[in-house]
């Protein structure tokens, strides 16, 4: 991910490689960086007339001459790494790495184990006055650099111990940044390797672009097509309920036909009405010596209602007549409207209202 | 020559930028709108049909209800046709039912008078009976597969130990064309 952030983003990749050190110094007017050219001249008066290899600064010391350079030419030790476009020497990393160690003010010496070998240089409170090529032994790295000490008058400096950290990818690019001149590609290589980098750079971006708006598309269309999709459910649904909708209404409107048929036919439901019942009840309340002359009925809302005549013995039956009537089941009233004698019995006029059994 | 590679170079750094100004154009003007409103109206839709549309399941118990409902209607509207009389001359109908019955119940009619209006038949009958033989013949008519609705009726001594019966009936009526 960090790789393809890094190709997007045009930065260049950083290697490290194994290169010799050659140290030296150039001095220069005071506070001025050595120029490609004075270090170039230093150089030929180290190495003759050869070619100046890539160097790195390793520390200033301003005198009344000027400012001193203290470099390290590092000639590539090794094919270098194809798949970079900034090739640093791993002196310069491990430079970086002792440069972060807090010493004292005089002289000691900062050490530093690293996979490629064993670091030591001699420094003068934070700079580095000499820095050797890693070795694989220790001591005798340590003891070199005491002679070198000594030889700058410092007896016995102290050494402080460093701790390695792998090359971090973001800090090698400071580092290529800060010190463009250490750079062990050659300066045609570096042009091919940049292309190339620029080119895969297009390109990632190109495809970039294209994956970013394909994207945005796919999620507008993943949006799309869920909505869609819970549509086309509904409408699913929809249509498997659209029969039962029709008969639920069929059903409805011929409910209501055949209650609206039901109360047109109300009348019809309605149980005979029973007169014959009703009169049986009445006539079996009659005792011997009474007798029902006529009556008369004829139906009401909630029942019926009948107007007879009873002809009994004595005025004081009436009373038990009318009440035996009123026991009658289905008999909610029952009234004398009239009574008088006639001939040898009592008549009365009873009104009599009920309901139809 | 190194025109040609400064043009390569200008093309390929300014092609990726062409291609997203190419597709910002593209989606934003046409295609992401597109997109938006149709899944919006779709949204809108389907939230729509999720409010109106209803369940299949009470669906199912309304319609299993409401058929139950319709055959519980059904056989009631079945009997009460059942207990109306049905023809062109619904009167006459219930005139040549009730007449027999009573005349087989010892009813001699003096006088029998049948006519529907308003969905009902009417017949009107004036006779004498026995007291035993007339509670009969009420208990007859009451027995007919008809809704009988007695509107008067009138019992008083009559010729020959026999008593004279007054008698309006009244059943509901559905004339057929």
């Amino acid at each position: 991910m960090k790789r393809i952030l890094d190709l997007l983003l045009g930065r260049p990749r950083v290697a490290l490689s194994p290169s010799r050190l050659l140290t030296g110094e150039v001095t220069t007017p005071y506070g001025v960086l050595p120029s490609d050219e004075a270090v170039a001249n230093a150089w030929r008066i180290e190495a003759g007339d050869r070619e100046c290899p890539p160097w790195l600064i390793l520390g200033r010391r301003d005198a009344p001459s000027g400012s001193i350079w203290r470099l390290a030419w590092c000639p590539a030790a090794t094919t270098l790494p194809p798949q970079a476009e900034i090739v640093l020497p791993e002196a310069a990393w491990a430079l970086e790495r002792l440069n972060d160690l807090s010493g004292p003010d005089g002289w000691h010496l900062r050490s530093l184990e690293s996979p490629f070998g064993y670091w030591i240089g001699l420094w003068e409170g934070s700079r580095c006055e000499h820095l050797q090529a890693p070795g694989r032994d220790r001591n005798e790295a340590v003891r070199l650099e005491r002679i070198h000490a000594a030889r700058l008058g410092a007896d016995h400096p102290p050494e402080i111990l460093g701790e390695w950290a792998p090359p971090n990818a973001l800090k090698l690019a400071e580092v290529a940044e800060d010190s463009p001149e250490s750079d062990l590609l050659g300066t045609a290589d570096s042009i091919v390797r940049h292309e190339r980098r620029s080119d895969a750079t297009a390109l990632a971006r190109l495809t970039g672009v294209v994956v970013l708006f394909g994207l945005v598309t796919g999620l507008f269309g993943a949006f799309q097509f869920f909505h869609s999709r819970q549509r086309r459910l509904q409408e699913a649904r929809l249509e498997a309920v659209k029969p039962l909708v029709e008969r639920t209404a069929n059903l409805e409107a011929a409910r209501k036909r055949q209650i609206d048929s039901l109360r047109a036919f109300r009348e019809a439901l309605r149980p005979s009405q029973a007169p014959g019942i009703v009169i049986s009840r009445i006539a079996s309340k009659v005792s011997g010596d009474a007798r029902l002359t006529a009556l008369a009925m004829e139906e009401k809302p909630d029942g019926w209602r009948m107007r007879t005549e009873a002809h009994l013995a004595d005025w004081s039956a009436i009373q038990p007549f009318s009440e035996s009537i009123r026991s009658v089941p289905g008999v909610s009233k029952a009234s004398v409207s009239n009574q008088s004698r006639q001939a040898e019995s009592i008549s009365a006029m009873l009104d009599i209202e009920g309901v139809w059994p | 020559m190194t025109a040609i590679t400064g043009l390569r170079r200008i093309l390929r750094d300014a092609a990726p930028w062409v291609a997203a100004a190419l597709c910002l154009e593209i989606g934003i003007r046409y295609l992401w709108p597109l997109q938006l409103e149709a899944a919006l109206a779709d949204k809108a839709t389907s939230e729509r049909l999720a409010g109106v549309v209803p369940n299949e399941s009470v669906l199912r118990a309304k319609t299993d209800s409401l058929a139950k409902d319709s055959i519980r209607l059904g056989s009631r509207l079945a009997l009460a046709k059942s207990r109306q009389i049905e023809g062109p001359d619904p009167a006459a109908i219930l005139a040549s039912r009730v007449v027999p019955l009573l005349a087989e119940r010892g009813w001699k009619l003096d006088r029998v008078k049948a006519q529907a209006s308003q969905g009902v038949a009417e017949l009107d009958i004036g006779a004498s009976a026995p007291f035993g033989q007339a509670l009969q013949g009420l208990e007859d008519i009451r027995m007919m597969p008809f809704s009988v609705k007695v509107r008067k009726l009138s019992l008083r001594p009559g010729p020959s130990g026999r008593l004279a019966v007054d008698l309006l009936i009244s059943v509901p009526a559905r004339g057929t064309p």
